[in-house]
């Protein structure tokens, strides 16, 4: 029984592990270039040289593990040269010129030049992009819309799913211990409000004054803060949670953007490095067909690949100077620009967030009790919110097995037949509205809301009632009936 | 079928990885390169008024001029905290001892009794606390004057460094009282 039991969820994990996060080569080749460009054009390449010539000296306290490779700071000349492997080393990946290559070691070298800088015992977050950087460098991102992939002049289409699996994981992961810590040190106090007092340390202690931070100085309504805490507490801890379900985890980046935004406008702290790594967890939405044509197009002619490669280097140059000629809040930008993204979508798309990816437009049938006033109900609720026509139906009465179950909808979609709440959230994701947002209930355990179903279920002819015949559809709708 | 195996038990090592360092983090400190994300823990709070610590800085030129310098633009390409961080390592180093990770004291003890007091004391006390030597804490010192000569375009005599804590009013943010708490001339 125990043995079975560790079977399933082994077989599981496993099964997560290589499928839940699927994306395709061109997908992730784009989400290399959007990557790439983010850090290079927006955020900025890490540069050491400038910070290690005002850095303490004397002072060597780096954290451990760090400390067991290295004892001491390296000369400046160290950082000069890194710095510029790692501006190569950027320009070498957004043209996907052994892209490998130049990914794990700019990630390599800027995960220990940071190293360095964290002497001073403080820790910054940025490790998990760098780590996004190194680990994606496996994941085939270089097989398409690349400068190797010309080269190579053969298809990989293979991609490495499961490191977007282990990505996900660690990000879950890394939040879930920013929350635990706050958990454990009593931010959920209601007697006090944890991050208010963070705010203040931050407005007078640090000088963190731009942005909206002068206006919640004297924002004293203590709800509002208490209520900021246990956000804080439920959206980090909760991370780890929704990794293996990939679109609460999609969700779940909506809410990191919405938090960072947040952060930034009264705290003035910008986690603007942690915005290109949730994109990837986005692109699997993203039809690449149109780009994958015009590249081949492109590669077909050697002239205009040249000049691209050259406008590229180029725009790379122009950048590099206007940076120092230029002080534009372009990082602070790109994080707002993810607040308001986040909003439009939360508020306005919600769909896209719980969609299926990769298999949007793949017919889906719904097998539901043709006398039944509920099922009915539900057809026709489920007929005016598919806009995209993904789901036909077909009344349970007309199957042809004489066992059917006539107790829970059937919804059948990749040769699968799901039941109950299962069936249910499944087609309620694909809806218009804000009807998806039911899908956040799938973190429920199944029992549980299998039990309601059934519940629901049971009740269903007493509370809404039967028709002697089964509905039928429309000339409009016929089409949607099998 | 052989590659999809050792990928999954290296996500099963993966995951001891990702609870061992956190519990070392929590114990001892947190571990770079890691996948831990501290963020900001309890500072004594009881929504009434609130402790911060800070630092003043003062410098006095050969004319016998003193002033104070804003740490924040004297840390600068660097955080004030980083640099608060090395202040404290220098000249201050019971800060560390008594402001890192406070909330987890409780459990000490019990740690110390599984794994002894020597091993407790090399392996977590001085990983916790560690210590500059006074080779360092020199560097350091005339880091620090250069570095307040060179911005102030003045000759400095002499540094003088508080730490200080404040209490604020929780609700105006307005500073109730203000304590010395250490000092350091050199």
């Amino acid at each position: 029984m125990i043995f079975s039991a560790i079977h399933t969820i082994h077989k599981r994990f496993e099964h997560w592990i290589f499928n839940a996060y699927s994306t395709n080569v061109n997908q992730l080749g784009l989400y290399r270039i959007l990557f790439a460009s983010a850090i290079i054009f927006l955020i900025g390449i890490p540069q050491y040289n400038v910070k290690i010539a005002a850095f303490p000296a004397g002072v060597f306290n780096p954290p451990p593990f760090f400390s067991f490779f290295f004892s001491d700071i390296p000369p400046l000349w160290y950082f000069q040269w890194t710095d510029g492997l790692i501006c190569l080393g950027f320009l070498f990946v957004l043209l996907g010129l052994f892209t490998r290559s130049a990914g794990v070691i700019t990630a390599l070298l800027i995960i220990i030049n940071n190293g360095f800088i964290f002497s001073t015992g403080k820790i910054d977050h940025s490790f998990l992009v760098w780590f996004t950087l190194f680990i994606l460098s496996f994941s085939g991102w270089g097989n398409a819309f690349s400068i190797d992939s010309i080269i190579q002049r053969k298809a990989h289409n293979r991609t490495n799913n499961w490191i977007i699996s282990l990505l996900s994981l660690s990000i879950g992961f890394s939040f879930f211990t920013a929350g635990m810590i706050k958990f454990l040190s009593g931010w959920l106090s209601l007697s006090d409000s944890m991050l208010r007092a963070f705010y203040l340390r931050n407005f007078y202690i640090q000088q963190k004054q731009d942005y909206l931070a002068p206006y919640f100085e004297n924002f004293t309504f203590q709800p509002f803060w208490e209520l900021g805490d246990w956000f804080t507490i439920i959206f980090e801890v909760g991370f780890l949670l929704v990794v293996f379900i990939p679109a609460l985890f999609r969700f779940y980046t909506l809410l990191a953007l919405f938090f960072h935004g947040f952060v930034l406008l009264m705290m003035n702290i910008g986690f603007d490095t942690f915005i290109p790594m949730y994109l990837l967890f986005w692109i699997p939405l993203i039809d690449t067909s149109r780009a994958q044509k015009t590249f081949e197009a492109w590669i077909k002619n050697k002239k205009k690949i040249i000049g691209i490669v050259i406008l590229l280097v180029g725009v790379y140059g122009i950048n590099w100077w206007l940076k120092d000629v230029a002080s534009l809040p372009l990082s602070d930008l790109l994080i707002f620009t993810g607040l308001l993204g986040s909003l439009f979508i939360l508020f306005i798309r919600p769909q896209l967030i719980f969609r299926e990816v990769n298999k949007p437009d793949e017919v889906k049938i719904i097998m539901f009790d043709g006398v039944c006033n509920l099922c009915n109900g539900f057809v026709q609720f489920v007929i005016q919110r598919d806009k995209q026509a993904i789901f036909k139906f077909k009344p349970l009465q007309d199957s042809t097995s004489d066992d059917t179950d006539l107790q829970s909808i059937i919804l059948v979609k990749d040769g699968e037949h799901l039941n109950k709440s299962k069936a249910f959230l499944e087609i309620i994701r694909n809806l218009h509205g804000f009807w998806p947002y039911l899908y956040l209930t799938i973190i429920i355990p199944r029992p549980i809301r299998d039990a309601v179903y059934i519940f629901v279920a049971n009740n269903r002819y007493k509370w809404f009632g039967k028709r002697d015949t089964c509905m039928i559809p429309t000339k409009e709708l016929k089409d949607r009936f099998l | 079928m052989a590659g999809v195996k050792k990928i999954t038990v290296f996500f099963y090592f993966f995951i001891i990885l990702l609870f061992a360092q956190f519990g070392y983090g929590l114990v001892v400190r947190e571990c770079y390169p890691g996948f831990m994300m501290p963020g900001f823990s309890r500072i004594d709070n009881d929504g009434k008024e609130y402790v911060t610590y800070d630092y003043i800085l003062w410098f006095e030129t050969k004319q016998a001029q003193r002033d104070t310098i804003n740490l924040v633009d004297f840390a600068s390409p660097l955080s004030k905290i980083a640099l608060g961080r090395a202040i404290d390592l220098a000249f201050f180093p019971t800060s560390i001892q008594e402001t890192y990770n406070g909330s987890q004291k409780k459990y000490y003890s019990i740690i110390k009794a599984l794994i002894g007091e020597k091993f407790y004391q090399r392996n977590i006390i001085s990983v916790r606390n560690p210590k500059m030597s006074q080779e360092q804490i020199d560097e350091f010192s005339s880091w620090v004057k250069a570095r307040v000569a060179r911005q102030q375009n003045a000759d400095v005599q002499s540094i003088h460094i508080e730490k200080i804590s404040i209490v604020r009013d929780f609700v105006s943010g307005d500073t109730l009282s203000t304590a010395l708490l250490n000092d350091y001339d050199f």
